[in-house]
């Protein structure tokens, strides 16, 4: 029978025992780093710790009186930190419920940050790190403006489709359950004492789907919310996180920011059949603009000026550095809208290179993103169903997502493919990351 | 920062190329094992906390990773049945030695996979974690949270029909040899 066993353990191990090929290795070492990130910034967790000690302690098996006795002087320390805690949350909750304006970032990892502010009854401004705004008053009028093209587009429709109210969670901050589900301990940040709550059921709607759950912080000493890190899977994805800081609860707004007259300098841009566009030769065709899943991509980008001029320019330092690494581009080369007017340039390579300063590598994971692409000259003009320039194209794909159910979480990327010197046979995919609207 | 830094350093780093073979072993599709792959990295980070206080963490680890990989074959074996030789093509155009070897490799990987994801749950992981990570008997009992006994059990039951299975595959002993002799 030994030997018998053995032979089959033998005839499954030569079925199983075989190398992971290369390309599954890299997608994996790249789901590795993901999980290494998150681990390095996971928080401490103070009930951790509690429930670490008790187990430890059971398991000394002392006798039972020790333990009743240890179990009355640990309640001693919880119960007292717990209902105070309570009322901390309620605090918190209280001023949510009751705020007349909020504000508050959500950073989209890794590089994105996105500014919200709400005014009752109904006004709502988004401000997104790469140069687009949106704002709504509650009219059903919306007013996105592309201020690094300096062109806006005003939309009027249904409240409930306005890409502004669809892309904040005003409407979750403001009905967070009156207790929470679990009590998260305490920690210090920057001198002040924040105390956690999860929260693991928000009223449907308010979030977006799959939701799991919400650790709100909020300052101890003034039941002020601080901070806020919300944890989504939806059924058969991985795990995503989105973080809410610089929580402000009743300030002060300027009505300015909501205003709903764009820049005077500002060129209004006439929203047709974006699906229609005419190339250089004015020859009329269908794009094909799409949601889809993007493959996950190392690129080594630099920081460029915000002119396209400078952007073919970092690109060519990219490719030049890069040879000189001996490394070849995986791909076209791309450019990427970033905040405070500051665009990045570079190549693609292939997953797990390393490359060192001054280049910048970044590990973009697979993604929903949505996608066209649009011939004609790299960062140049030409009229087409998407606008006459590259702002104004942006607008355009940013209101069709919009149409489609989705928001944009950017940044917007652009990946510029045919050859250098030959314009006329250029084209230009728009690619952004998207979410479902809730 | 550090100590969470040391954490990964410490369980993961090291079992690193463990994780990824013992996927890809038992899913052998690129996409399955992405996604496999995916779904157990998102298991031990929900069950972080868990995995720290786990007296074997890397075990519990493995364990993640072969149950993931194993969730992804079962729910394939239920939707394909690679015995009817959908997967191994009848047509072999090239009938030298060698690629007549690397399509009886293929089917005989193939049976096997499929009669280790047809067998109940903890059986199969039992298997897999003995005889694919070869992990002993205490090891496996620690992550499946059971006693050595019951491991014992699931490992001999799972070589019983997985010895029904693969019959065709197994060489007979020595003493069955001699009979047929």
């Amino acid at each position: 029978m030994l030997n018998a066993n053995h032979d089959l353990d033998d005839v499954i191990r030569r079925s199983t025992q075989v190398d992971v090929p290369a390309e599954v290795k890299e997608r994996m070492q790249y789901q590795l780093a993901g999980l290494r990130e998150r681990i390095q910034q996971r928080p401490s967790n103070r009930l951790g710790d509690y429930v670490e000690t008790w187990k430890r302690l059971l398991s000394l098996r002392v006798t039972a009186i020790a333990v009743a006795a240890l179990a009355v002087a640990m309640a001693l320390i919880l119960i007292p930190t717990g209902s105070k805690a309570n009322r901390v949350y309620a605090a918190a909750i209280t001023q949510l419920r009751d705020a007349q304006s909020l504000e508050y970032k959500v950073v989209l990892a890794p590089y994105t940050e996105v500014s919200f502010s709400y005014l009752a009854p109904a006004y709502r401004r988004v401000k997104f790190s790469w140069g687009t705004e949106i704002r709504s008053d509650g009219s059903g009028k919306e007013l996105v403006l592309m201020h690094l093209a300096g062109s806006y587009v005003m939309e009027e429709g249904k409240q409930s489709d306005a890409l502004a109210e669809s892309t904040d969670l005003v409407n979750g901050l403001k009905s967070l359950p009156k207790t929470a589900d679990q009590f998260l301990g305490t920690k210090e940040i920057e001198g002040r004492r924040l105390t956690g709550y999860r929260i693991l059921h928000l009223p449907e709607g308010t979030v977006s789907r799959g939701f799991r759950s919400m650790d709100l912080w909020v300052d101890a000493a003034t039941g002020d919310p601080d901070h806020a890190d919300i944890a989504i899977q939806e059924e058969g994805k991985p795990l995503y996180e989105m973080y809410i800081k610089e929580i402000h609860v009743g300030r002060e707004i300027d009505r300015a920011v909501f205003a709903m007259t764009p820049p005077a300098t500002y060129k209004a841009i006439n929203i047709s059949d974006v699906t229609k566009h005419t190339d250089l030769q004015g020859r009329q065709e269908s794009l094909r603009p799409q949601i889809k899943q993007s493959d996950p991509m190392s690129v080594v980008m630099i920081s460029v000026g915000s002119t396209y001029e400078q952007t073919r320019l970092g690109m060519q330092q990219v490719r030049s550095s890069l040879s000189k690494a001996g490394i070849s581009p995986s791909g076209p080369p791309l450019m990427k809208y970033g905040a405070n007017a500051e665009w990045s340039a570079g190549y693609p390579v292939p997953l797990g290179t390393s490359i060192g300063k001054p280049l910048r590598q970044d590990n973009i994971p697979s993604s929903l993103v949505a996608s066209v692409v649009v011939k004609g000259a790299w960062g140049q003009n030409f009229d087409s169903g998407w606008g006459h320039d590259p702002g104004s194209r942006w607008a355009s794909f940013i209101m069709w997502i919009g149409r489609q159910g989705y928001v944009p979480v950017g940044p917007p990327t652009e990946i510029w493919s045919g050859a250098e010197t030959q314009p006329s046979n250029q084209s230009t995919e728009m690619r952004i990351a998207v979410a479902r609207k809730n | 920062m550090n100590d969470r830094r040391s954490d990964y350093e410490r369980l993961i780093l090291p079992i690193e190329d463990r994780m990824m073979r013992c996927v890809w072993r038992i899913v052998r599709d690129p996409d399955d094992a992405n996604d496999a792959f995916q779904e157990a990295l998102a298991r031990i980070w929900k069950n972080w906390s868990a995995v720290l206080r786990h007296p074997n963490p890397q075990a519990l680890v493995l364990r993640m990773c072969i149950n993931a990989a194993h969730d992804l074959l079962r729910r394939k074996t239920n939707r394909l049945k690679w015995l009817d030789g959908k997967e191994i093509p009848e047509d072999v155009p090239d009938l030298s030695a060698s690629a007549l070897q690397l399509v009886s490799d293929a089917e005989e990987c193939a049976h096997v996979l499929q009669a280790i994801g047809s067998l109940p749950r903890n059986q199969a992981r039992a298997i897999l974690m003995h005889a694919v990570e070869e992990m002993p008997y205490s090891e496996i009992a620690m992550v499946m949270d059971c006693r050595e006994a019951t491991v014992r059990k699931h490992v001999a039951r799972a070589r019983t029909k997985l010895r029904s299975a693969l019959s065709r595959l197994i060489k007979p002993s020595r003493k069955e040899e001699e009979i047929h002799a």
